[in-house]
């Protein structure tokens, strides 16, 4: 993190006030449904996150939780979903925009990244053909020669070896660590500014996990590029990131920057992640769980949706879903940890 | 057209089992053209049932002047020896429809205790009968029911006996494909460690389980039939006149195009028939969700 | 591989003489059968006294020497009269194929790509029909409408019966006449090919259609499909470019199975068009009970399969990477 762009950020959340950046991409009020059988089923319920150039934000929760969905919505990717709200990406709302634009920002502006490398390449066609048709499909003057050479630089960038000799091997033939190399490289060729990491590492070794991190970490440096990391993992949250936001059954239920949420977070459920993360340090007997199973969007009960699962649930909570409102260094939404003392 | 399917995001969250299974009881399958196709079938069924009580014409007498056109009186017309087209079009179902129907059910037994031995015991039966099989399946259909029936002699029946060893090599690969794939699961094994005869886990376990993709293989085949038993008596090898069999009157018809109503009566039956099958096939395919089929 | 050829002619054999009438009656004619001498004579002459095991011998090792004996009707060779025919088969094949895989791969990613909608359900309809008209019958339709009605494509036949068709170079006759700079020729030749060509060709396009648009949407669902799209790319190319390529494997396969299927399942339409093929051939041959003709014919069909299916597998290990590589 040394170098970065990177002032503890309290947990504001559309106002800039003692900051003189502007978001880079602002969310406001994301709400997506999607069309069933039994009626619309609302994945995400109202997320308003903010990204500034070169930080690192993580979005941490379940299967479930819509922290895929959000980021997938703002780039246009669902299909028969609704999508209401804004994502404004240096003041562009990107809800509603005109395919052809949106595709313009798309991969070039404001990429993403998947999770399983396994299975993102075509495995028909040549990684370096692949990395050419991304950058040629967003700079349309590039020739096809000039894109190879700058796949070969981009597989060079994400640590690949050999890489002329990369470009024209079919996906098949490399690992899973670097497949998402290659992806890293589709991601950042045409110079983004956001780049939306949807659990890059999950399906991926342990080691090579924090290789991928550290080329995260590294382009970041490099290009001061925005990263917003979708993750369940709170062990990769704690080195890669700046500020942390918590999501459940579709709304973000705490955030803040990452050292003050680890120390001291507001909401119970968040406590009850870190709880659940194993420690060298401590001497554990039983591995720690949150009781109960997550709530779906199918089925949210009324009052805030973490109450059945709760240990300091009390009666307001299962009438009215609290929000966001001051914890410590936090925001938190839930009435009771952040009440104020009288 | 976008990437994520509603059910692929939603999948991320548990879903609801009770949902799902509900979903899949109702019978959607019977929508749209699935449903025209099993109308249209049950009409012909009951034409070809019920045809001697009310049968507008006698068949096979000339009962007006020759080719006429398609009148009030006489819907398709009259062919080249006065017959009532429209008559003798509703009879060809009854030599059709029935033929179809014991072809498959032919093929499919025999397919299907071939496929069964082959996959169940497996070994050097096993590779005989898929030898015989495949030698079987390299000859394009037409041509080796050609062979046969002219070999057994051209008439209906030795047709019907050809198409049936064109067609079980299909049933019996499909069979023998769903024997090995159920005998290699654990409850099988179970089965089989408390003693239950081979006999009765091919019945009780096996053959439950496959009946889906040869209805669905057996419907699709069945307008296939129709269209091939037409293809031999156009040729000459199926029926013989005077016998009212679409293929042959579509012979006739052949002779003099200007009569379109003597060849255009018999084609149009045939296709609404082979359409019918179709739909139906096509919708119990998608409902099943088979992807493969064995052809 | 060769277990299957030798397999493909017992069979063929074996079908061959389950006759149980003599085939005598076609040589000879009726009046003669009473004729001992003639009888006698004749079956001498076509093999026919040997016991079946013998007889057996003979035709395999006939076969091997690529002799498939004499037809009854024509008095030539059966190689000679199936060499002959076999260009005018090939020819309609290779058209009806074209015509086929075009329209039907555009009709299948038409029908992917709109799905659900009424282009979906036209494509599919115009599928579904093409592999439930009766050829022959399409064929006559074909013929009474563009022929008889309305004039403007010639009858049944494969060229002019007043021109002289091209001299054979490939034995196609719209090749020939272009490597003959003869465009006349080409143009008629064209002409008569158009309808049947257009009748297989519809078989193939039921196929076709339906395995694309299966297949396209099964891609569609794929990750890296997503990806493509996540990455910025135009519809068009994540269509034409990524989801098609690896969606014309099975199609490969699938193409490889009609054109075997076509090459000797063209019978019908050869019929109708009176076009002299191999099918139009085996027609003959088994109405006549011609059973040297019937059995080359059908050995030749079996062949075809094999051989198409050889360079399906073939070209499907080349196109798929996957399998080139490994």
């Amino acid at each position: 993190m040394n170098g970065s762009v990177n002032e503890p950020l309290t947990g504001s959340l559309s106002d800039a006030a003692g900051d003189h950046r502007t978001p880079i991409l602002e969310i406001e009020d994301l709400r997506v449904t999607f069309p069933s059988s039994s009626g619309p089923v609302p994945a995400v319920r109202g997320v308003s996150l903010d990204v500034y150039p070169g930080e690192a934000v993580a979005v941490v929760g379940e299967s479930g939780s819509g922290k895929s969905v959000t980021m997938l919505a703002l780039l246009g990717l669902l299909r028969n979903a609704t999508v209401t709200g804004s994502a404004r990406y240096r003041g562009t709302n990107l809800i509603g925009l005109d395919p052809a634009t949106l595709r313009t920002i798309r991969g070039a502006k404001v990429s993403m990244i998947f999770q399983d490398p396994m299975t993102s390449l075509n495995p028909v066609l040549t990684i370096g053909k692949q990395l050419s048709m991304v950058m040629r499909s967003h700079q349309p003057d590039l020739s096809k020669s000039a894109a190879r050479l700058r796949a070969i630089e981009l597989l060079e960038q994400v640590a690949i070896s050999q890489p002329a000799r990369r470009c024209d091997s079919y996906p098949h033939e490399l690992s899973g660590g670097m497949r998402q190399r290659v992806m890293i490289a589709m991601a950042i060729s045409n110079y983004p500014e956001v780049l939306i990491a949807d659990e890059p590492t999950t399906a991926l070794d342990v080691t090579v996990q924090a290789q991928i991190m550290e080329l995260l970490s590294d382009l970041r440096v490099q290009r001061n590029l925005a990263l917003i990391l979708i993750t369940h993992d709170l062990g990769v949250v704690a080195g890669a990131t700046d500020r942390v936001a918590v999501m459940y059954a579709g709304k973000v239920v705490e955030t803040g920057a990452v050292d003050p949420l680890f120390e001291d977070p507001g909401h119970p459920y968040t406590r009850g992640l870190l709880e659940c993360l194993p420690r060298l340090d401590v001497r554990h007997e039983v591995q720690a769980s949150i009781p109960g199973i997550p709530a779906t969007p199918q089925s949210l009960p009324p009052g805030c949706p973490f109450a059945p699962r709760c240990k300091h649930v009390e009666p307001a909570c299962l009438e009215v879903e609290p929000v966001l409102a001051p914890h410590g260094a936090t925001m938190a939404a839930c009435s009771v940890m952040t009440r104020v003392p009288s | 057209m976008t990437a994520i399917d509603a059910t692929h995001a939603i999948g991320d969250a548990a879903p609801d089992p009770q949902v799902r299974r509900r979903a899949r009881r109702r019978p959607q399958w019977l929508r749209g053209p699935a449903l025209i196709g099993l109308i249209v079938i049950a009409l012909w069924v009951i034409v070809a049932l019920t045809l001697p009580l009310w049968t507008p014409h006698d068949p096979l007498d000339a009962v007006a002047a020759r080719r006429l056109e398609p009148s009030a009186s006489h819907w398709m017309g009259t062919d080249a020896l006065g017959r009532d087209v429209f008559t003798r079009t509703l009879w060809g179902a009854r030599t059709s429809l029935p033929i179809a129907a014991i072809v498959i059910a032919s093929a499919v037994l025999v397919g299907t205790i071939i496929g069964a031995l082959a996959g169940f015991f497996g070994g050097w039966l096993d590779a005989v009968l898929m030898r015989l099989v495949d030698i079987t399946m390299a000859f394009p259909p037409i041509l080796l029911a050609m062979a046969i029936t002219a070999s057994l002699g051209p008439g209906i029946g030795n047709a019907l006996i050809a198409m049936v060893l064109v067609w079980w090599p299909i049933y019996a690969r499909l069979l023998r494909a769903q024997v090995i794939a159920v005998r290699q699961r654990d409850f099988i094994e179970s089965a089989w460690a408390i003693g239950a005869s081979r006999w009765l886990i091919l019945r009780r376990y096996i053959l439950p389980m496959s009946y889906t993709p040869i209805l669905v293989n057996a419907t699709m085949d069945f307008g296939q039939v129709v269209l091939l038993t037409a293809s031999l008596s156009f040729i000459g090898l199926g029926a013989r006149p005077p016998s009212p069999e679409w293929g042959s009157m579509i012979t006739e018809g052949s002779l003099n195009l200007y009569d379109w109503w003597t060849a255009a009566s018999p084609g149009i039956a045939i296709v609404t028939v082979v359409l019918a099958f179709n739909f139906v096939g096509d919708a119990l395919r998608d409902s099943f969700d088979i992807k493969e089929t064995v052809r | 591989m060769p277990l299957l050829l030798f397999g493909i002619a017992t069979i063929v054999f074996i079908v061959s003489r389950l006759t149980p009438a003599s085939p005598l009656v076609q040589i000879i004619g009726e009046r003669q059968l009473n004729n001992k001498v003639v009888v006698a004579a004749a079956n001498k002459r076509w093999g026919l006294d040997s016991s079946l095991p013998v007889q057996y011998f003979n035709y395999m090792k006939n076969l091997l020497r690529g002799d498939m004996g004499t037809s009854f009707t024509t008095r030539r060779s059966v190689v000679s009269d199936l060499w002959d025919r076999l260009p005018a088969t090939l020819e309609l094949t290779f058209a009806a194929l074209t015509i086929g895989v075009v329209v039907g791969v555009s009709l299948g990613v038409l029908a992917a790509r709109k799905r659900n909608t009424i282009f979906d359900h036209v494509a599919r309809f115009v599928a579904v029909l093409g592999s439930s008209l009766p050829a022959f019958w399409a064929g006559l339709v074909l013929l009474y409408i563009f022929y008889a009605k309305l004039g403007v494509l010639p009858g049944p036949g494969r060229f002019n019966p007043r021109g002289d068709p091209p001299e054979r170079i490939t034995g196609f006759f719209t090749v020939d006449s272009l490597l003959h700079g003869d465009f006349t020729s080409f143009k008629n030749s064209l002409r008569y090919l158009v309808l049947p060509a257009t009748v297989l060709g519809w078989g193939v396009v039921g196929i076709v259609t339906r395995l694309v648009r299966a297949s396209l949407l099964d891609e569609f669902s794929m990750e890296y499909i997503k990806v493509a799209r996540a990455m910025g790319l135009r519809e068009r190319t994540v269509v034409n470019t990524h989801a098609l390529r690896n969606a014309l494997l099975p199609t490969i396969t699938i193409v490889g199975f009609a054109f075997a299927f076509l090459i000797t399942g063209a019978v019908l339409t050869e019929k109708i068009f009176s076009w002299p093929g191999i099918g139009n051939y085996a027609v003959e041959a088994s109405r006549r009970l011609d059973f040297p003709a019937i059995i080359g014919v059908t050995i030749l069909g079996g062949i075809a399969f094999l051989l198409t299916n050889l360079v399906t597998d073939v070209l499907y290990a080349f196109a798929d990477p996957r399998i080139r590589l490994s």
